[in-house]
Order: structure tokens, then C-alpha cells, then sequence
């Protein structure tokens, strides 16, 4: 008898005996199944099938978890993946840039150093020839030439600190700095210049020290004082310091034209002048705030400017105090000597840009000296005759060809006439690692294009220097 | 092979044990082995073979046991070996061999697992779930695959783990694992297996529920046996039940007429392996009173099957091996329905590698009636 025949089959048809039978399954069918209800209810039962029914929801459990934790590491792969490209991207997109500056500035400081080289020569030319004019109106006009020549200088040389700062290529030397002496000096070298055009320039004393880089400091100053009485038609320049906390406000004030608001802005871009200066003196680039600016960013300075149209500006610098015990001694500024008569020097030179050459002969012939010059030292040891008498001066070019450097050329030179043998290097190099490797060889140095008046005094301190020895 | 990862797969006919270990060998050398398995009928002689697979890969993890029908490159053979190869610069991979499995505690299992990570580890490789699975390999006539799944499964999670039970023809007498020159029996071995190649588990079944239920109850749970079914002699009833004389059941029918249970929402198979003298049914897998047993409905298995491969290849790509445990059943209804060739084609189209199995374990679970393995894919290409 099975439980289907008695789901199919009327009760009342069927015998006592079967009915009573089937009773019996179903009440051991019953009585199993409450067993097996109350086992579950019950904790884990430890049996391989109770193992399995947990195995299954466990996996249950797993499978759930699972698919929640991989959604969500999959959504964190994939911001993951994209911060990464991202990433990539931009170090790609700044190595890039950084690439393109580094070559900008090597390219401005290759390109600098060629247009340095004719306008070296030009203007050794036209100090040999300022020798030779005698007419007022030749003069005049070779003045002019001087100037527009200086310009290009300037131009030049603020062209490649920009790309040099541009390319964080300018080393930054921190330090305790007094800024008395800073500014007194600032006063010195712009007080006649502020005289002479009615401009009351004053400083006001300061005690305070500061932790900057003294060099880029000045630089920043500079460019300040000259644009304050540059844009100043009369009245006064004022620079002075108040303490801000941790800092030091340095500012430079002027009762100059003023700064339209909407200007105020691009003032510190490239080129940018206001045109409203009332004195063209040919010497503003446009490039003395682009400067500032740059250097501010350098050194974390904070530059703010604040005008009044017709009443004046105040632009300041806002510069870290230093610890006074730290300071460092001013170092004493260099004796340029009143030009002793030159006449009869004998000068070995190395260089190998011909024009440079040319225009020193031209130069130190109208002063009465004797040039001897090579492209290397064998070339112009080759050129000295034989049994003459060895130089009394050397003066070098510090990128020689092959490599060779003017500080090794001035080794070997002294190696053979003597060690005393005074010289100086020239070179269109400003760079800081040039100055740093010439002071450490104790040889001094003049940036090309020479001036005719700097390489006066430098031969005559030498020469004078020699004969004290 | 070339770029295929060096993963080799082969199969060998011989009779003879020793003659079929070489001719597997010389299907599966490769300069630089990270693991071979080898799956062998239970005919040959297994000392012989087992000694010579030792002799043929010194040095090599090797991993194998016996079947009840082999699933090799040419499809389902029977009374052959087959195996894969997989090369060093693709896996990495260690194994333990856990005797007295009929006895085992859960720190025994434990420890297993943590010498395997440990050996791996000394060979400089960490375990990872996302790129190390483990493989399983145990006594197929023990009745302990449920309580050595629970306590691997304790340790090894969240390690993804299958596998398969040991075959030995049919004759349901003594299944072995082969580990370290040696076959063993009540034992299970534990292989760690570490690659680059992406993979996936998976567990395949073709069934559905039926209305037709039935309650166990009388039962050895200790020994899966079912003495009773809704009160009545257990064969008696699931004879009844499905329309047969008594004297019909067979693996066929077993094959033909699944009982599943339904836990957590979803059917599983609880195969029955055979019918005792008194009237009882034994079963390849775990087994209680008072479970609710529900007949199955066969989906089209050939479909099944290729469906599954379509869907899994879609989305993981060619496969370079499929490791594969068959059950044994689903071996027999192929045969039965003769579509077994097919099946076959399907499998060595899909490059599976496997045998068929007394039973099937995924994750902690040890279930019956299903394809479960694991679907190597090609390395992406950089």
C-alpha cells in the first residue's frame, strides 16, 4: 500500500487492516520528520549531512559575500586603474614639460651664450673706437650704440634668468641676512640715480634679520627700486620693514603713477609694461617683475601690491625672520683701483670665438698693450716667440673647444711661466656653479661682454696686486 | 607548444602499466614541470604503475588516482590513463597526502593545509586567493569526504577549492590516491596550485525539481546508507516511485532517477550507489533521517554541457586545460541515453583533462551527479 493509493483511493473502499497500516507510515514519517525539525532547530548537528547542509549555506553565505566584496573590489580596481592612468598621465604630462623646459633653458643659455659672443666683440670694438672719435656728434651716437647694446645685454641676461628660474635651475643658497646692509647698500647704488631725476629715495633703518637667499633678496629689491622711481614723476621712494609675526614685510613705496586694478594682475607677466611711465629711460624690459615674480614663487615670498591711480603703489615682499647670531659678515666689496697706466703689458689670451679675440686686440691696443692669442693653450704657446718675455696677464675664456675649461688652461699656463702669474676668466656663463668653481681656484671673473671700464680696473688691480707680491 | 603556456595534455591505451606510464610520459615531458596529475583506471596493476610514474618525473609534484573512466584528449575512454602537464613557468604547485582519513580531526586537516602553504612559501610563493587554488583528490569508498571538506575548508578558506572522489570501475571496492611513488587508499590528497594563468571553478548540473517527494526515514547517516523511505524498505519505495520492478536498479537507473535535496534554495543530487542485500539503498553522499528527498528532471545534458562551456568560455576566453571530475553517473546516463560521444567531444573540444568520479567537492561541499573543475584560460596577452 503506498501513500499515493491513499491519496487516490476513497477511505470508505478501503480495509481496515491497510488503513491502519498506512496510519502507521504516516505517523513514523511524522514522528521522523519532527526529529529532523527539532535536530536543525537544535545547534550544528555534527553528522556528515548536517556537515553538508552547512557546507551549502556556508557557501551560501561565501557566494553572497563574495559577489559583494568582488563588486566592490572591482569598483575600487577600476578607480584604482583610473587614478593610475590619471596619474600617469600627468607624471607623463610633467616630465614632458619638465623636459621641454630643461631644453628651453639649455637651448636660451646655448643661444645666449652665441648672441653673447658678437656682442662681446661689438662692444670691445666700440670701446677702442670711443679712443678714436673725436667729434661730439660721434660720440653721441656711440653712446647710443653703448646703450642699445647694454640693453641687449640686459635683455639678454633677464631672458635666460627667467628660463633658469622657469626651469628651477637656479640654486638657492638660504641663509640669516641682515637687511640693513642689504637695503643701505640699495640706497647707495640708487640714491644718485633717484637724485638725479628729483626723486627723494629713502630707506628706513631696520634691525631685523632674514632667512632668504641674500643674491635672489637684492634682486627682488632691485627691480622694485628701479621700477619705483622709474613710474614716479616727483616725490619720494620709501622702502622700509615692518615684523609680521614670523616674518618681515619689505616694502617699497612710491608716489608714483599707480597701477590700474584691472592691470594688476598682468603687471608680472612677460613684456607687460604699463606704458604710462613718465620716464622712457630705454632701460625697462618688461621682464623686472616677470622676475620678481619668479623669485617670489622661488623662495616662498608672499609679493602683494596695492595702488592708488595718481597717489602711488606699494608693492612688498613678505620674507621669513632669521637668527641674527647666524649672520654672516657682509663680505667686503671688491677694490676696483683707479686705472693705473696699462702701456706695455704684455696679455696671453685663450679663446676661441676669433671676433672675441679681435675686439680685445683692438681694445688693449689702444691701451698701449701687447696681445698674444690662442685658440688653446699649445696654440698660443706656439704663437709666443721664442726667447719673449712670458705675459704679465692671462686672460681666458672658461668653454674652451673639446671640453677643455678656462680654469685648466690657467693650470697649465701657470705650470708653465710661474704660479704668480695673475688671470682672470671671462666667460658669457653666469651660471653659479661657474662662479662657485672660479672662486674656489681663487681666479676672478668677468661676465662677457666685457666692459671696457671692469676690464680697465680688473687688469690694473691685478697687475698692481702682482707687483705687491 | 609555444606560447600556450606549456601545458600538455595526453593519454595512453596500453594495458600493460608500465608501457602506459611511458607512452603518458612521452605525451607530458616538458623541460621545467610545475605539476603533472595523472587520472588511471583501476585495471592496471597499480604497483607497477605507480613506480614507473615515480621513475618517469623525478622531482616533479605528481598528483593522481584511480577511476571509474578516464576523460582524455580523445573524449571518455575506459581502462586508460591520462593526465596533463603543466610547466614551472606557469604553476607552482605543492601537495599532502592525508592518510587515515576515516579518522580524521579537524587540527589534522588544519595542519595539512598549513604544511602545503608552508612548502609553497619556502619556495618563495604566497598564497593568494586570486591566484592559487586547491585541488582535492580522496578515497571515493571512504564515507569522509564531508568532514575532511570541513575541516580543509576551516583553514584553507578563502583558498578556492574542488575536487574529485576516486573511481575504481564500477566495482565500488577500493579507490586509491596516488602520492609519492605509492597509491593509497583512505587517504586524501591536498594540492595547492599557484599560477599566472586565470581560472575559474565552476559546478555544473542539469536538473530541476519535481512535484514527486519522499521522506527518509530510517538511515546509517555513518555509512549513507537508507534503510526506509516513507516507511517502506527504501528500495522497495524508490522503485515504486519511479516506475520500476525492484529488480531493476542498476547504475542506470540510479543515473536515470536522481533524488536531490533542496538546501539554501537549490537542488542537490544525493546519488545512490548501489543496493544492499537487505533492501536498503547506499548512497555516494551524506545522508539523514527525516530528509526530504525530491525526484529530479533531466534537462538535455548535451545542451547543458555546451551551453556551460559557451557561457564560461565568453567570458574567460580559450581555455588551455579544463581539469574536470565527471561523476560517474552522469557518465552512465550518457551512455544510457548514447549520447556519450558527444558528450565525450564536447570534453575534448574544451580540452578537459579528469575522470569520473564517486562523487564531487566544491568549496566545503561534497555533492554528486555534477562536472566540477576548474577552466584554465590563456594568459592576456600584455
Amino acid at each position: 500500500m503506498s501513500l499515493r493509493a491513499l491519496a487516490a483511493d476513497p477511505i470508505e473502499d478501503t480495509p481496515r487492516a491497510e488503513l491502519e497500516a498506512e496510519l502507521r507510515k504516516l505517523r513514523k514519517i511524522n514522528r521522523v520528520l519532527m526529529d529532523r525539525v527539532e535536530r536543525d532547530v537544535d545547534a550544528q548537528g555534527s553528522n556528515a549531512y548536517a556537515l553538508f547542509r552547512t557546507a551549502v549555506t556556508l557557501e551560501a553565505k561565501v557566494s553572497e559575500r563574495t559577489a559583494e566584496l568582488a563588486k566592490l573590489t572591482h569598483q575600487m580596481l577600476h578607480e584604482i586603474s583610473q587614478r593610475r592612468l590619471a596619474e600617469r598621465a600627468l607624471l607623463a604630462a610633467k616630465a614632458e614639460a619638465e623636459g621641454a623646459n630643461h631644453s628651453k633653458t639649455r637651448f636660451l643659455a646655448a643661444a645666449s651664450h652665441d648672441l653673447h659672443q658678437p656682442l662681446n666683440a661689438a662692444r670691445l670694438f666700440l670701446g677702442a673706437l670711443a679712443d678714436e672719435i673725436v667729434t661730439e656728434r660721434a660720440r653721441d651716437l656711440l653712446g647710443r650704440v653703448d646703450a642699445a647694446l647694454d640693453t641687449v645685454d640686459d635683455l639678454l641676461s633677464a631672458l635666460l634668468d627667467i628660463s633658469r628660474l622657469d626651469a628651477g635651475a637656479w640654486p638657492v643658497n638660504l641663509a640669516p641676512v641682515p637687511v640693513w646692509p642689504v637695503l643701505a647698500r640699495l640706497l647707495e647704488e640708487y640714491g644718485p640715480q633717484a637724485q638725479a631725476v628729483g626723486i627723494d629715495l629713502r630707506v628706513v633703518p631696520c634691525s631685523a634679520v632674514l632667512h632668504t637667499d641674500r643674491g635672489l633678496l637684492e634682486r627682488v629689491l632691485r627691480n622694485l627700486i628701479s621700477n619705483a622711481i622709474r613710474y614716479t614723476a616727483a616725490g619720494r621712494v620709501l622702502v622700509g620693514c615692518r615684523r609680521r609675526g614670523t616674518h618681515v614685510r619689505v616694502e617699497v613705496w612710491d608716489t608714483g603713477v599707480g597701477i590700474p586694478t584691472d592691470r594688476r594682475g598682468r603687471i608680472f607677466e612677460e613684456f607687460h609694461r604699463l606704458g604710462n611711465a613718465p620716464r622712457n629711460d630705454g632701460k625697462g624690459l618688461g621682464l623686472g617683475l616677470a622676475i620678481v615674480d619668479r623669485i617670489a614663487r622661488l623662495l616662498d615670498l608672499g609679493l602683494d601690491v596695492g595702488s592708488e591711480i595718481g597717489r602711488g603703489s606699494c608693492f612688498s615682499v613678505l620674507v621669513p625672520r632669521g637668527e641674527a647670531g647666524g649672520a654672516m659678515e657682509e663680505p667686503a666689496p671688491v677694490d676696483l683701483a683707479p686705472p693705473d697706466s696699462l702701456a706695455g703689458r704684455r696679455v696671453l689670451m685663450i679663446e676661441n670665438d676669433d671676433s672675441a679675440v679681435e675686439g680685445m686686440r683692438a681694445l688693449l691696443e689702444t691701451w698701449g698693450c701687447g696681445l698674444v692669442a690662442g685658440a688653446s693653450v699649445a696654440a698660443a704657446l706656439a704663437r709666443l716667440a721664442p726667447g719673449a718675455a712670458p705675459p704679465d696677464v692671462l686672460i681666458v675664456d672658461y668653454h674652451l673647444d673639446d671640453g677643455a675649461l678656462g680654469v685648466d688652461a690657467v693650470g697649465e699656463l701657470r705650470a708653465h711661466f710661474g704660479a704668480g702669474l695673475p688671470a682672470m676668466v671671462i666667460s658669457s656663463d653666469r651660471s653659479a656653479e661657474t662662479r662657485a668653481r672660479l672662486k674656489a681656484e681663487g681666479l676672478p671673473f668677468l661676465p662677457k661682454p666685457t666692459s671696457p671700464a671692469r676690464l680697465r680696473a680688473m687688469m690694473s688691480y691685478l697687475l698692481r696686486q702682482d707687483a705687491a707680491v | 607548444m609555444g606560447r600556450a603556456g606549456g601545458i600538455r595534455r595526453a593519454y595512453a591505451t596500453a594495458h600493460e602499466a608500465r608501457a602506459a606510464v611511458r607512452e603518458l610520459h612521452a605525451g607530458l615531458a616538458q623541460p621545467d614541470l610545475g605539476l603533472v596529475a595523472f587520472f588511471c583506471s583501476a585495471a592496471f596493476d597499480l604497483d607497477v604503475l605507480a613506480s614507473e610514474i615515480a621513475a618517469c618525473f623525478p622531482d616533479t609534484t605528481v598528483i593522481g588516482c584511480t577511476t571509474s573512466g578516464e576523460i582524455t584528449p580523445a573524449g571518455y575512454l575506459d581502462g586508460s590513463i591520462t593526465g596533463f602537464s603543466i610547466a614551472r613557468a606557469a604553476c607552482c604547485a605543492e601537495s599532502k597526502l592525508i592518510e587515515d582519513i576515516s579518522h580524521l580531526h579537524i587540527p589534522r586537516g588544519a595542519s595539512a593545509v598549513d604544511s602545503v602553504i608552508a612548502a609553497l612559501a619556502e619556495r618563495g610563493e604566497a598564497v593568494d586567493p586570486r591566484d592559487t587554488f586547491a585541488l582535492l583528490l580522496i578515497d571515493g569508498m571512504g564515507t569522509t569526504e564531508e568532514v575532511v571538506l570541513t575541516a580543509l575548508h576551516r583553514r584553507l578558506d578563502p583558498i578556492p577549492l574542488f575536487g574529485g572522489s576516486a573511481g575504481d570501475d564500477m566495482r565500488l571496492e577500493r579507490t586509491h590516491v596516488y602520492h609519492n611513488g605509492r597509491f593509497h587508499s583512505d587517504a586524501a590528497l591536498l594540492t595547492l596550485v599557484k599560477t599566472r594563468l586565470p581560472f575559474r571553478l565552476f559546478k555544473h548540473q542539469h536538473f530541476s525539481g519535481t512535484d514527486v517527494r519522499m521522506v527518509v526515514t530510517g538511515a546509517d547517516p555513518a555509512r549513507r546508507i537508507v534503510t526506509e523511505i516513507n516507511a517502506e524498505p527504501a528500495a522497495e519505495e524508490y522503485a515504486r516511485i519511479v516506475g520500476l520492478r525492484n529488480g531493476d536498479l542498476s547504475s542506470m537507473a540510479f543515473a536515470e532517477y536522481p533524488v536531490m535535496v533542496r538546501v539554501g534554495g537549490e537542488y542537490y543530487v544525493r546519488s545512490i550507489q548501489k543496493v544492499n542485500e537487505d533492501g536498503s539503498l547506499t548512497f555516494f553522499c551524506a545522508i539523514d533521517e527525516g530528509v526530504v528527498l525530491t525526484l529530479a528532471r533531466h534537462e538535455d545534458m548535451i545542451a547543458a554541457l555546451d551551453r556551460f562551456f559557451r557561457d564560461t568560455r565568453r567570458e574567460m576566453g580559450e581555455p588551455q586545460l579544463v581539469i574536470g571530475f565527471d561523476c560517474v553517473l552522469r557518465a552512465v546516463e550518457a551512455q544510457s541515453r548514447q549520447v556519450k560521444h558527444l558528450a565525450g567531444r564536447i570534453m575534448a573540444d574544451n580540452k578537459v583533462i579528469g575522470f569520473n568520479t564517486y562523487g564531487e567537492q566544491f568549496a566545503s561541499m561534497h555533492v554528486n551527479h555534477t562536472f566540477t573543475g576548474v577552466f584554465i584560460g590563456c594568459e592576456p596577452e600584455e
